[in-house]
């Protein structure tokens, strides 16, 4: 099963929130699921992308940063000086991971987008992950987000209490 | 598998076999689902699933399986059925109850654990295949030297299992918490079954590494550490990065999440 990887999911992994969160199990299964080849799992240039700014705001947060956009923005950012290296060897990490695939994003993707847009009334980038998550031969999209529910025709998802 | 004409009278056959013992056939993700009909003459077979897409019990009726290229159409449980009919080589021997290994002892057609074998494993339930966490596993025993003595090792386990150890003196570590094991939870030694891992080509150490994160055996007293030659398996890596930066919050990422991370993102 070729499973595309929603960027909450690598995050969750990366950073698994509290025992009492149902979304620990979730990601625990399918963590474990990735690790012992029952499935592929897929992620673009959209995934890379979100999970190291993610990571970046959420290791500038720890760090005490009570005003991250600021930070970030400021030129020479002292956000990327203290916590980039760090980030992006997160992320390197998990692209090494056995299993774990990284597909490309072509124009028909981006065409397909907009009119998942339309379709589905979905957010831009929801609707880029939903045309990149088909572009690579996926058979579900993995994310707990359940706005991908709505774009059902184009793509099984798959989300927190959904089953396989 | 033979070719198209073949494999519906082998997969019939064995969903016999499977319905009556253990009664199901299970997806790769731990599904089970249930052998209700199987109609050999109308290439039907009738399943009730224990959960469905939406969580629920379903029954489910496979047709057209006299017809290869279209019954692979049915998706996740169809291609489980088809890996029962010809299961890609594992290696593995078993499981046999115990009591049928020592009954069967002196019978010359009862496979036995081979001395160059890798690996044995005791479940409390029966296993297919491969053996899975669905049979509740109890121990896997790795042999990590080059001398070949698995054979050995299964007879001081099952020594112990049965009790044989006491004075200070003993075979099996494993064997014994397992006798302990059987006496609270009043189990017969002879009811758990046993299976092995024969693959000459294998690193013993990868695959003991593996076959034991892969299963989670109750009773190994620690996991085994990474090869030295090769490196952690690919379990292991997921393993590494889980948590690695850090603990998160409920909700950090999606609804409700930290104010300044919410902010952030939507203004980005």
């Amino acid at each position: 099963m070729r499973v595309y990887v929603d960027t909450n999911v690598l995050y969750l992994i990366l950073r698994p929130p509290p025992a009492s969160d149902p979304l620990l199990a979730w990601v625990r299964e399918w963590a474990d699921r990735f690790a012992s080849g029952l499935a592929v799992a897929v992620v673009t240039p959209l995934v890379v992308d979100e999970l190291l700014y993610r990571l970046l705001l959420a290791l500038a947060r720890d760090a005490g940063s009570d005003n991250l956009l600021a930070d970030l923005r400021q030129p020479n950012s002292d956000v990327i000086a203290r916590h980039g290296d760090r980030a992006a060897s997160l992320v390197s990490s998990v692209l090494a991971l056995p299993g774990l695939e990284i597909a490309g994003i072509d124009g028909d993707a981006a065409r397909r987008a907009l009119e998942h847009v339309r379709a589905y009334r979905l957010l831009p980038r929801d609707a880029m992950h939903v045309a990149a998550a088909t572009s690579a031969g996926c058979d579900v999209l993995l994310s707990s987000d359940p706005d991908f529910a709505r774009a059902r025709a184009a793509i099984r998802w798959i989300g927190p209490g959904v089953t396989v | 598998m033979g070719g198209d004409a073949d494999w519906w009278p082998m997969l019939a056959r064995r969903l016999g076999e499977l319905q009556r013992e253990p009664g199901y056939v299970q997806t790769p993700t731990g599904v089970k689902n249930y052998i209700l009909r199987v109609d050999e003459r109308e290439g039907v077979v009738v399943l009730r699933s224990e959960q469905s897409r939406s969580g629920n019990p379903r029954t489910i009726t496979l047709g057209m399986l006299r017809s290869a290229p279209r019954a692979t159409r049915h998706g996740v449980i169809l291609r489980a059925i088809r890996d029962l009919v010809d299961p890609p080589r594992t290696g593995w021997t078993g499981p046999f109850p115990l009591r049928r290994l020592v009954e069967h002892c002196i019978d010359p057609e009862q496979p036995w654990p081979p001395a160059d074998g890798i690996l044995y494993f005791v479940s409390r339930r029966i296993w297919d295949g491969t053996p899975s966490p669905a049979c509740e596993p109890l121990y896997v025993g790795g042999l990590t030297g080059r001398s070949e003595r698995m054979t050995t090792r299964v007879g001081d386990l099952v020594a112990d299992l049965l009790g044989f150890f006491g004075g200070g003196t003993g075979h099996h570590s494993g064997g014994q918490r397992l006798y302990e094991w059987c006496l609270e939870h009043a189990v017969h030694p002879l009811e758990l079954h046993v299976g092995w891992l024969e693959d000459p080509a294998a690193c013993r150490r990868c695959t003991e590494v593996e076959w034991n994160a892969r299963l989670t055996p109750a009773f190994n007293a620690v996991a085994p550490p990474a090869c030295r030659d090769h490196g952690p398996t690919p379990r292991q890596r997921w393993e590494m990065i889980w948590g690695a930066a850090g603990a998160g919050q409920t909700d950090e990422f999606t609804m409700d999440p930290d104010p300044a991370l919410e902010r952030a993102s939507r203004e980005r």
